[in-house]
């Protein structure tokens, strides 16, 4: 088993980078998720480690070896493929074996490997197919199973539940966290769906344009995004946001807007204030981010924050419920017994405990980390 | 990082090493053969453009003594009016009977299979078989031809020895052969148009002609344009059916240039005057494929 | 409804029939017109192969009758077996295949690795090379074929097997249609055998030719018919009897003993059997491929 140690990692396409100057320690028995939208550089980032892309810059270490100039099939990982990428031509028997007869093992010893792997995976009874034969979930299995018979020190995946309907995607998401427990291995799971993110990864390393935004355990990421990119990337439906202005007013910081005037209780006001080295002036842009389940409904005459509801969506275990306000849209989440309807006006207050406010370069005010 | 940038550059430079020498060594039998068989060629056949002597007796520099030859022989230039000619006769028809039998064969629906594999199957013959076949065709005493003509009570010809029918009739064999190729063609491309335009145009009430004229030619454009290059590279190198039946004759009145390359480097052992010739009908070759696609190009 | 109302539906459906028929009918008739001209076109193609099978069964002296005897009566079977017995036919047919065959084999083998590499692999020069493939299409083998010629005379190949199977090795259209068809393949497939362990190789040897077999046939029937079918290069260097390939030999029979026509016949039907027999079975495969031939012949 094995640790991945990625340092100052960068990738160039002539004059595109997809890959900017990564750092990430990968820690043995790790279950660890690229997250992004789709040209973030994670799957760049995940062929490099496996060896099918070239490193521009930086170095990449598996168990402290350096591995930039090893091809793939010397650096003891395994990979599972969006498509599958099953040998077409080969049964589900070859296709599983195939690494190990690459390897030289004996035909016996290939066969009772395979029919192990094969069981955990319950293909047991379809070995003699071919891929075309198989449903989208089996050909999945099989992919994996193609990854686990080899037993390398890492497993790379790269969307691979992307191709498979809603239920049988969420099947295989338990599936794989089961597969993680039983094998003890080292996974980097590279995924542009952030629930498949925050269920599996006991990390998350967050890119946009290649560049790492954020990297912690989901909770942390969620609760405390450090720019207004995690916030909204991670959550759904996602965090609201409000632009205004900060101002002092009355000795408290206030929240100015035309949708509202939001003066900071004193705790919170005393949290900005610790992480203020004078940069939050009067009247600095800012924009504010509450996320749906983090407002209280209250009285629409004397609230703070007001909106008339211009839409209502049951989805069964809440409601979703869309705000009209003086210049901005809001969406909060209220429990399915909820009686607005279209036209009402409700007032709002936020979770001053799950508040976020972000600077006009949009960086959190309370968990950017400028050394980070 | 860890390795310093020298160490990176060293190391690099052998994974690189490795992992290009595999493609340029996959790359190698090809180029190997490319190399001998086509660019030193052709270098050599300019090289030889400016010597005499060759084969059998060694070379000796002449300058442009060859090519100003070439320009001022008179059998050069029939050889290559020749050609032209030839192809001026076999190449319209060839496509207009390609054409013809690709939209009848659109048509139908029944034994489409065989019957284009029967108007496919002369293309299979050797040119050396098909020739052979068609001095059967065309034999003054035996041939297909004059026994159709006896059997109609009319004169007799004798196709290859007369100076006038000679070529023609060395064109209607590579009508007799190529047509089946054209047709096959021709109805890939007609098969793989959208049938919707053509709906549409009916409902307009364009008739069958109409939508011939300014439906279907339009839209093959780009077949047409790959074929009329084509058909001109190939018959410009027309060679075996003049070989073996007519070997030039009667008085050089199916000489074709590709033809009169292979009598002076061969028989009059004259490779660097078929050496220039060759290189001429390179360029010509190039020139006409040019001016077609410019001509196709303005037309559409 | 009155009488005369159902008179007039009656009958204008009746002329919305009539007029159906009429459309049907000349529908017909343009069918069968289309087939009238096809099956002409058949015959046309197909006559002269029948006519000199029903010749090489007659003695050169029946040759000329009138009126022409098409069956021939009697069967004379002396033009095969002059054929087979007095020429030097059985070893040309050898050579032919042998010919035939290597430049088969060879251009498969280096024609599918090169595409391979082309198509997936990348090092520097790439551009350049492939486009300079390309750009030997534009030679006509007319202008190159003295110094080919030369070269395989200084090599002492002249009236050899490798004379006549080396020389047409030099041909990049096998290499185009290659490259096409393996970019189609999923780039994930080689990186999945990368990873299992595959060497270069390996993959080209195991996961790409197995998954390009259709390509692989229309590239072997069409390199294999353009060499049973050459003539000028195998004319140009295997000029001795013993080293001449079928359509060389068949070729050198005209004149060679006051050109006996039946025997002629004969050798251009055996030439032809095989042709006809292969065609039959891989008759998809063929015109597929002359369809990738219609790059160059």
């Amino acid at each position: 088993m094995a640790n991945v140690e990625i340092l100052e990692v960068t990738k160039k396409y002539k004059e595109v980078t997809a890959v900017d100057n990564v750092s990430l320690n990968i820690e043995d028995q790790e279950f660890l998720v690229l997250l992004g939208p789709s040209g973030c550089g994670k799957s760049t980032l995940l062929k490099m480690i496996a060896g099918l892309e070239e490193i521009t810059r930086g170095e990449i270490y598996i168990n402290g070896k350096l591995v930039n100039y090893t091809p793939p099939k010397d650096r003891d990982v395994a990979m599972v493929f969006q498509n599958y990428a099953l040998y077409p031509h080969m049964t589900v028997k070859d296709n599983i074996g195939f690494s190990l007869k690459m390897g030289r093992v004996h035909k016996g010893e290939i066969g009772k490997q395979v029919e192990d792997v094969a069981k955990i995976l319950q293909l047991d009874t379809f070995l003699e197919r071919r891929p075309e034969q198989l449903s989208g979930g089996q050909r999945q299995r099989v992919a994996l199973g193609r990854a686990i018979v080899r037993k390398p020190a890492v497993f790379l995946m790269d969307e691979p539940l992307s191709n498979l309907d809603a239920k049988l995607r969420i099947q295989m998401r338990e599936e794989l966290l089961r597969l993680h427990d039983r094998l003890q291995a080292t996974i980097i799971y590279v995924t542009h769906d952030q629930i498949e993110a925050m269920t599996m990864g006991s990390r998350i390393v967050l890119l946009r344009d290649g560049v790492v935004q954020q990297i912690g355990p989901p909770q942390d990421v969620y609760d405390h995004p450090v720019n207004a990119f995690v916030a909204g990337f991670l959550g759904s439906p996602s965090i609201n946001f409000f632009e205004g202005q900060l101002v002092r007013r009355d000795g408290t910081w206030v929240f100015a807007s035309p949708a509202m005037q939001l003066a900071f209780p004193a705790e919170v006001g005393a949290k900005v204030d610790a992480v203020n080295h004078g940069r939050l002036g009067e009247s600095t842009p800012v924009s504010i981010g509450v996320r749906p389940e983090n407002f209280q409904v209250v009285d629409g005459q004397n609230a703070r924050m007001k909106g008339e509801i211009s839409l209502v969506e049951f989805v069964g275990s809440d409601k979703y419920v869309y705000l009209d306000m003086p210049s901005a849209h809001c969406l909060i989440r209220t429990s399915p017994w909820f009686h607005g309807k279209k036209g009402d006006t409700i007032g709002l207050e936020p979770d001053w405990e799950h508040f976020q406010l972000f600077d006009a370069e949009g960086r959190s005010v309370f968990w950017w980390n400028p050394e980070a | 990082m860890q390795y310093s940038e020298s160490e990176h550059k060293r190391l690099a430079r052998a994974y690189r090493f490795k992992k290009y020498g595999v493609a340029y060594l996959f790359l190698s039998p090809n180029l190997l053969f490319f190399f001998i068989f086509l660019v030193i060629p052709f270098f050599w056949v300019l090289w030889l453009t400016f010597n005499s002597g060759g084969i059998l007796t060694p070379t000796k520099f002449v300058g442009l003594q060859n090519w100003s030859r070439v320009l001022q022989d008179p059998t050069a230039w029939r050889s290559l009016l020749n050609t032209l000619y030839y192809m001026a006769i076999a190449i319209p028809t060839v496509f207009a009977i390609g054409m013809g039998l690709a939209l009848l064969l659109k048509r139908t629906t029944k034994f489409v299979t065989p019957i284009r594999a029967m108007i496919y199957f002369p293309t299979l013959a050797p040119i050396v078989v098909g020739a052979l076949l068609w001095i059967f065709v065309v034999h003054p005493d035996f041939g297909l031809f004059n026994t159709m003509l006896r059997l109609l009570g009319l004169p007799i010809v004798n196709w290859l020895g007369n100076p006038a029918t000679a070529l023609p009739t060395i064109a209607s064999l590579e009508v007799w052969r190529g047509s089946g190729y054209w047709t096959v063609l021709f109805l890939a491309a007609l098969l793989a148009l959208p049938t919707e335009l053509f709906d549409a145009a009916k409902i307009d009430g364009a008739g069958a002609i109409r939508r011939f004229w300014h439906l279907t030619l339009p839209l093959l454009r780009p077949t047409w344009l790959f074929a009329i290059v084509m058909a001109t590279i190939w018959n410009f190198q027309l060679f075996d059916s003049v070989y073996i039946l007519t070997d030039g004759g009667p008085n050089y009145s199916t000489a074709t240039a590709v033809w009169y390359i292979y009598k002076n480097t061969f028989q009059f052992d004259k490779p660097g005057y078929g050496a220039a010739m060759s290189f001429f009908l390179l360029i010509i070759t190039l020139v006409l494929a040019v001016v077609e696609l410019r001509l196709m190009r303005k037309k559409a | 409804m009155s009488s005369t109302e159902v008179e007039v539906r009656a009958t204008a459906a009746e002329a919305k029939r009539a007029a159906e028929r009429g459309a049907k009918s000349r529908k017909i008739a343009g069918i069968s017109v289309s087939y009238l001209i096809l099956i002409i076109g058949c015959c046309i193609a197909i006559f002269p192969f029948l006519y000199i099978v029903s010749l090489s069964f007659k003695e050169s002296t029946s040759l000329v009758s009138y009126p022409p005897k098409w069956i021939p009566d009697p069967f004379y079977f002396g033009n095969y077996t002059f054929l087979l017995g007095e020429t030097s036919y059985i070893r040309w047919a050898f050579n032919t295949f042998a010919f035939a065959g290597s430049v088969t084999a060879l251009k498969i083998f280096f024609d599918s690795i090169a595409g391979y590499t082309f198509a997936k692999m990348d090092f520097p020069g790439k551009e350049i090379l492939f486009t300079f493939v390309l750009a030997t299409l534009m030679i006509p083998f007319a202008a190159t074929l003295i110094p080919a010629f030369l070269i395989v005379k200084n090599l002492g190949m002249v009236n050899t097997y490798w004379g006549l199977i080396l020389p047409p090795l030099a041909s990049p259209i096998g290499i185009f249609m290659m490259r096409q068809f393996i970019e189609s393949l999923p780039k994930d497939l080689e990186n999945a055998a990368r990873l299992d362990g595959c060497s270069e190789f390996y993959i080209y040897l195991r996961i790409i030719l197995p998954n390009c077999k259709p390509a692989l046939a229309v590239l072997g029937i069409f390199v294999f018919m353009t060499q049973w079918t050459n003539f000028i290069w195998p004319l140009v260097v295997a000029k001795a009897d013993e080293m001449r390939v079928l359509t060389v030999g068949l070729a050198s029979l005209k004149g060679q003993w006051v050109t006996n026509w039946g025997v002629i016949a004969a050798g251009s039907v055996m030439l032809m059997i095989p042709i006809a027999i292969v065609f039959i079975f891989f008759q998809r495969w063929f015109i597929a491929g002359s369809m990738a031939g219609a790059l160059k012949e």
